[in-house]
């Protein structure tokens, strides 16, 4: 009977183990669903990633706009050529685009379009320059700016104004001025 | 004999690849802004019966007005046809500044009397003007303009790496510019200026990206005219900056250009 007894026990201590092992799996199965949102938590991981992936990009931009000092000059240098190929021309659109020059974030540019302004010769870039000068700390800038307004204002050389018809006496005078200035230097 | 033959072949060798470098020699033309004024009197005294008085005219200068005084020239528009068949500068065109030898000549101005460096009027169409030379036609020389390194008033500091040969140098000098019309407008002005020299490394042809920047002032006048009345010119400044490949050897430059210079026949 002893034995009988024991082994009784022991198969109902086993099913009453296999019975709470059931029970706990069959309890987890159910409690997975809230376990649902952890499973799905890495989607904001995920999100996190990328918003960590994303920024590389977002300083891209950045990167490419921090030129190199070469990059850097050679824009300048082409824009410098611009204000010099418009200094030239007498066009409005060209005066505009040289008065904009005026404020460049550049000053070496800035500079360039003072003298392009110059060298275009309207004094219709009289008040944008004054009104430059008005907002320019730069104290070096704001002189070149009022003197590049100055100079506008002057007549040039070669305007009708000056180059008036020569008396005969004139004529003369520069005539006996070349043949001396020859007699001074024969070399 | 073997050591004797190899040293001929060394130095030919040598004479060639320096003979290259000297035909490579080609400076960036720099495209010049010109800007300065005048002063002169215009008119005679004027008295309103207590006061006397004569006022001073002051006009601009800058490379449209210079222009202009060309194209209103007979002289200088007899010139132009003969040299460019047209008796016009056309409109947009430029100065450029020229270092290069082969425009380096004898001024027959006898007043100058000496090498300069050339002043060319060009533009993006091909029209060049080079404003001393000598007529095709008549075969006389003429003399418009030029920015001269006044002789030999030429000095630097430079570094340069002794492996790839790239540096940077900056020159001063003393300058004249000249410009005449042939018809009443003279500036003659000396003053002093900066040759800015960046040089790349040097590259299997011997030859180095260059960067030239100047920057000539001359402050005060010496001998100008306007519509030949006696003039003086201030602040008259010639700047400009240019990119392009030059040989090797021109470095320093103001070494070469002083030995270029006392090259040149009297």
């Amino acid at each position: 009977m002893r034995p009988k007894f024991i082994f009784a026990l022991l198969l109902l201590a086993f099913l009453v183990l296999g019975a709470a092992l059931f029970l706990k799996q069959h309890l987890e199965n159910t409690a997975a669903p809230p376990a649902g949102p952890e499973i799905a938590a890495p989607a904001p991981v995920a999100s996190n990633v990328v918003a960590i992936i994303v920024p590389p990009p977002a300083p891209a931009p950045a990167v490419t706009n921090v030129l190199t000092p070469e990059q850097r000059q050679a824009a300048i240098d082409a824009e410098t050529d611009r204000l010099q190929q418009w200094s030239m021309n007498d066009d409005p659109a060209s005066l505009s685009n040289i008065l904009a020059d005026l404020t460049n974030s550049e000053k070496e540019v800035r500079e360039a379009a003072i003298e392009a302004t110059k060298q275009f010769g309207s004094t219709n870039a009289i008040p944008a320059l004054k009104a430059v000068a008005a907002n320019t700390t730069d104290p070096e800038e704001q002189i070149a700016l009022l003197q590049a307004a100055n100079f506008l204002s002057l007549p040039a050389i070669s305007d009708s104004s000056v180059q008036l018809p020569k008396t005969p006496e004139q004529i003369q005078a520069a005539t006996q001025k070349q043949e001396q200035r020859q007699k001074q230097n024969p070399k | 004999m073997k050591l004797t033959k190899l040293a001929s072949v060394a130095v030919v060798a040598a004479v060639a690849l320096a003979y290259n470098a000297k035909a490579q020699v080609s400076f960036p033309l720099v495209n010049l802004t010109i800007s300065g004024t005048v002063s002169y009197n215009a008119a005679s005294p004027v008295d309103n019966g207590t006061t006397t008085k004569l006022a001073l005219t002051k006009v601009s200068i800058t490379i449209k007005s210079l222009i202009g005084l060309l194209n209103a020239s007979p002289t200088v528009t007899s010139t132009l046809m003969d040299v460019t068949e047209t008796n016009q500068i056309p409109a947009g065109s430029y100065f450029v500044y020229d270092l290069n030898t082969n425009n380096v000549s004898y001024d027959p101005d006898p007043y100058i009397g000496e090498y300069v460096a050339a002043l060319i009027v060009t533009n993006k169409n091909g029209f060049s003007f080079t404003l001393v030379g000598t007529d095709p036609v008549t075969t006389n020389g003429y003399d418009y303009g030029f920015l001269n390194i006044y002789e030999q008033n030429l000095i630097g500091s430079y570094s340069q790496n002794d492996t790839t040969r790239a540096g940077s140098e900056s020159d001063l000098t003393g300058i004249e510019f000249y410009f005449s019309d042939g018809n009443g407008n003279q500036l003659d002005d000396f003053g002093n200026g900066s040759l800015t020299w960046s040089f790349g490394k040097v590259s299997t042809n011997s030859v180095q990206k260059t960067t030239l920047s100047v920057n000539f002032t001359a402050p005060n006048g010496f001998s100008d005219t306007v519509n030949n009345n006696a003039a003086i010119a201030q602040n008259v400044k010639c700047s400009g900056k240019a990119t392009g490949n030059v040989a090797s050897a021109v470095f320093p430059f103001f070494l070469w250009w002083i030995d270029f210079y006392s090259s040149l026949p009297e």
